[in-house]
């Protein structure tokens, strides 16, 4: 006898077959997504922008327009919104055909730190550094230390409201020498730190930037006018790296370095040192190779300790040894100041001398005896040692 | 661990005691030489919480050395039944320190929600509970006074550290100090081995570092099973919601003893084996009794039902240390009563509607959707509490199913 299935054993069997069909077209679908993860670089946020803007917006510099799109110029994302779209920093927006930052006068962090803790060792020693930050960064490090403000937008996290010339006046008030633009990226809030950092030169109030690097020429040619110093990560010495590691490319982060060098802004480098990343000699010893070549070897660098954070919290603290040994390397290499951070009370704290290699600046962390260097020279031998070292 | 004895070492105390709960950590730390032997280092290979409980000796410092609190065996170490305890073995004015992730320079919401949870359940037993931003943040709690210039106090006793010397006024100011020991929401929930509201707040941090969120795999699990259930028969759904209790009951127990004891890898096979033993007897108990139809299945819910409400009082009432037989012979009475109702369902239906694969897919599918529900979204978002309770709920729907049938 021939047998009809009822509608709800059909419906029943269709169910599971599409249920099935779905299950195996994810495995399938998420094979091919594993390809694209190498490159972690950000992506433009379609109609991710607020509905309006708020009290803490300005319009955006460095922009081009076309038609109701815009273009922002200010890193080498260079992205392209179309109306109600967000940059890859999460900053920027654009709104009705015009490029607004997001991030203006609503610092997320505000402290006073030591000078040091940029880390900046040739940078008028045992001065303090009124910091700020706002919300945003260009990358996607999978080590941030500081995502909860970097991987958020403006809108998302608590902030204080200060305005330029507010950060200013508290850095009078208290008699700091210096404002740093600091913890997230501050390219991302380019306009903010800009206005800052004019009016702060105009107070005589000093300005250092400690970011990533990843800027355009233009809008880092028009800020080095205001600034004194920088920090300036150098996260690895492979572009691949700097895919994979940091969502970025290393092309234009040695740009900066270049324009920093030739507009004669004061600098120091950093490495952080990720297992397995940015540990090995081969590739530092590139990397001195092409600071020597272009930049001269003067400008200090420090390899840093990670520790596990944020997406790479399974990964080990690096070893001690594998610093010493790339400050080895890069000792060798000809770098004159090589600085190991993150390890307290390591002797690569310390400032020795180029030529005569005694100590010039003792450290025990922040803590700094009188240092060895009078107007700008070594007590011992005369050699000038570079840097900014003020009275 | 080496380096925390050091630390110690340097403060000259009569004895320290080491409590490790792997002993094979201690075996590989002192072999690589992490761990070198001490004259006032005393080991001690058990449970922190077990040893806490035992010990009649009287401590001046107490000190957590422990990851973060994302898993029940740790979070078992800041609850307010553990640091209730730890009042109770620590001196007059005595101190306990851990510490905890958060970034000195931000303190994010969920962060903040962790760091007060956490401070409201130690500021239950301890007069005093401060807040020392560094790298992590540093929890001190005493009933004594605490002071906030630790490299003051350390110089008068002439100990040199490498951080504090150097680093602690450039990274501890006294403006973060007060920041964050101001910052602290008071009306922030405590957190209890039961109710692990720091778990809840450490899978939301989680979400949150990977920009995602929960939501779309609660809504495709509840959408997948409301369309089967539309799909099932009414005897099919007793044995859906058995699996699915069986299943649920299982990770509670697994949860609760890893709570008690602890440890739970080492014992996972012997409770699994107790849910599946259970299975058998039941089986051959249904087959002997199947006949009695539908009133032997509303006595085996009864059953569940009676066993979760017991399950649920000494959650809430008593949370005793009890033996771990206990544990083992709830798993097989639970699973027996899991058992016994497949036969006898299967005779309800008939031979001629072919139960066996629809029954058995039920009571698969129920236990799939029980250990997800139960082990990944019910008891770290709600707590052990009301995951019973949603067991509870889900038999008493199926019991009121068959009394209607």
């Amino acid at each position: 006898m021939k047998r009809y299935i009822t509608r709800k054993e059909f419906l029943k069997q269709m169910g599971l077959l599409s249920l099935l069909i779905a299950t195996d077209g994810h495995c399938f679908w998420s094979k091919g997504k594993k390809e694209e993860k190498a490159d972690i670089r950000g992506h433009v946020f379609k109609n991710d922008a607020p509905k309006r803007l708020w009290k803490w917006s300005i319009e955006g510099l460095h922009y081009t327009t076309n038609g109701k799109d815009v273009q922002c110029m200010v890193c080498p994302n260079r992205c392209y919104l179309t109306p109600g779209d967000r940059s890859v920093c999460r900053s920027k927006v654009n709104m009705g055909g015009k490029l607004y930052s997001l991030a203006y006068g609503n610092p997320c962090a505000i402290h006073t730190d030591p000078i040091e803790k940029k880390p900046l060792s040739h940078f008028y020693p045992a001065t303090q550094v009124f910091s700020i930050a706002a919300a945003g960064c260009n990358f996607r490090c999978l080590n941030c230390q500081n995502w909860e403000i970097s991987q958020r937008k403006p809108e998302e996290v608590h902030h204080s409201e200060l305005f330029p010339a507010d950060v200013v006046r508290m850095a009078k008030q208290g008699h700091i020498p210096s404002i740093a633009y600091t913890y997230s990226e501050p390219i991302s809030y380019y306009e903010y730190m800009y206005e800052t950092a004019s009016l702060a030169r105009a107070e005589g109030i000093k300005n250092v930037l400690v970011s990533n690097g990843y800027i355009n020429k233009g809008p880092l040619e028009n800020l080095s006018q205001y600034l004194d110093a920088a920090n300036v990560n150098l996260k690895s010495f492979d572009d691949d790296t700097y895919r994979r590691l940091n969502g970025g490319r290393l092309r234009p982060v040695l740009n900066t370095f270049k324009l920093l060098h030739e507009k004669g802004v004061w600098f120091e480098m950093t490495s952080l040192v990720v297992p397995g990343y940015v540990d090995k000699p081969e590739m530092i010893k590139r990397m001195c190779g092409w600071i020597l070549e272009e930049l001269g070897a003067d400008y200090p660098l420090h390899f840093l300790r990670f520790f596990p954070q944020y997406k790479l919290n399974r990964l080990p603290a690096t070893p001690v040894k594998t610093l010493e040994e790339l400050r080895e390397v890069a000792l060798r290499e000809g770098i004159h100041y090589v600085y190991i951070g993150n390890v307290p009370g390591h002797d690569a704290y310390n400032t020795y001398c180029h030529n005569c290699h005694r100590i010039l600046i003792k450290r025990q962390g922040y803590y700094i005896a009188k240092p060895n260097i009078d107007d700008g020279r070594c007590k011992f031998c005369n050699t000038p040692i570079p840097g900014r070292w003020g009275d | 661990m080496g380096e925390t004895f050091d630390e110690i070492l340097k403060y000259s105390p009569h004895r320290i005691d080491y409590v490790e709960l792997d002993p094979a950590l201690i075996k590989v730390a002192s072999q690589s030489g992490l761990l070198s032997p001490h004259e006032q280092v005393r080991i001690i290979p058990t449970d922190g919480r077990r040893y806490i409980a035992e010990t009649d000796k009287r401590y001046s410092a107490i000190i957590l050395d422990l990851s973060e609190p994302d898993t029940f065996q740790i979070n078992r170490f800041y609850t307010k039944e553990f640091f209730g305890k730890v009042k109770g073995i620590l001196r007059k004015d005595g101190i306990l320190s851990f510490s905890l992730i958060a970034n000195p320079n931000y303190l994010s919401e969920v962060r903040l929600k962790k760091l007060s949870s956490i401070f409201n359940t130690v500021k239950k037993y301890f007069d005093n509970v401060l807040l020392i931003p560094g790298e992590e943040i540093y929890f001190l709690a005493s009933d004594g006074k605490l002071a906030t210039d630790i490299p003051r106090k350390l110089r008068r006793r002439s100990i040199a550290t490498s951080y504090i010397d150097g680093f602690y006024y450039g990274n501890v100011t006294e403006e973060r100090i007060r920041s964050i020991n101001e910052s602290m929401n008071p009306h922030e929930p405590m957190n209890t081995d039961f109710q692990p509201r720091v778990i809840n707040i450490m899978f939301a941090e989680w979400f949150k570092k990977y920009g995602t969120s929960p939501h779309w795999f609660i809504a495709t699990l509840i959408g997948t099973l409301v369309f089967y259930l539309f799909l099932i028969k009414k005897e099919e759904y007793v044995l859906f919601s058995t699996g699915f209790a069986v299943m649920g009951v299982e990770m509670l127990i697994l949860f609760c003893f890893q709570v008690i004891y602890g440890y739970v890898y080492l014992k996972v096979g012997a409770i699994i084996s107790c849910f599946l033993l259970g299975l058998l007897p039941g089986a051959l108990l249904g087959d002997k009794w199947k006949k009695r139809g539908k009133r032997m299945l509303i006595k085996a819910e009864a059953g569940m039902l009676l066993l979760l409400m017991m399950y649920l009082i000494w959650v809430t009432f008593s949370q005793s240390t009890i033996p771990e037989s206990v544990f083992f012979l709830f798993g097989f009475t639970f699973s027996l009563l899991c058992g016994l109702q497949f036969p006898v369902a299967a005779e309800i239906i008939g031979e001629e509607r072919s139960p066996a694969a629809g029954l058995f897919a039920a009571d698969l599918v129920g236990a799939g959707a029980g250990t997800l529900a139960v082990g990944t979204l019910l008891i770290p978002l709600l707590g052990i509490q009301a995951a019973i309770i949603s067991l509870f709920l889900i038999k008493a729907a199926s019991t009121i199913v068959i009394l209607k049938a």
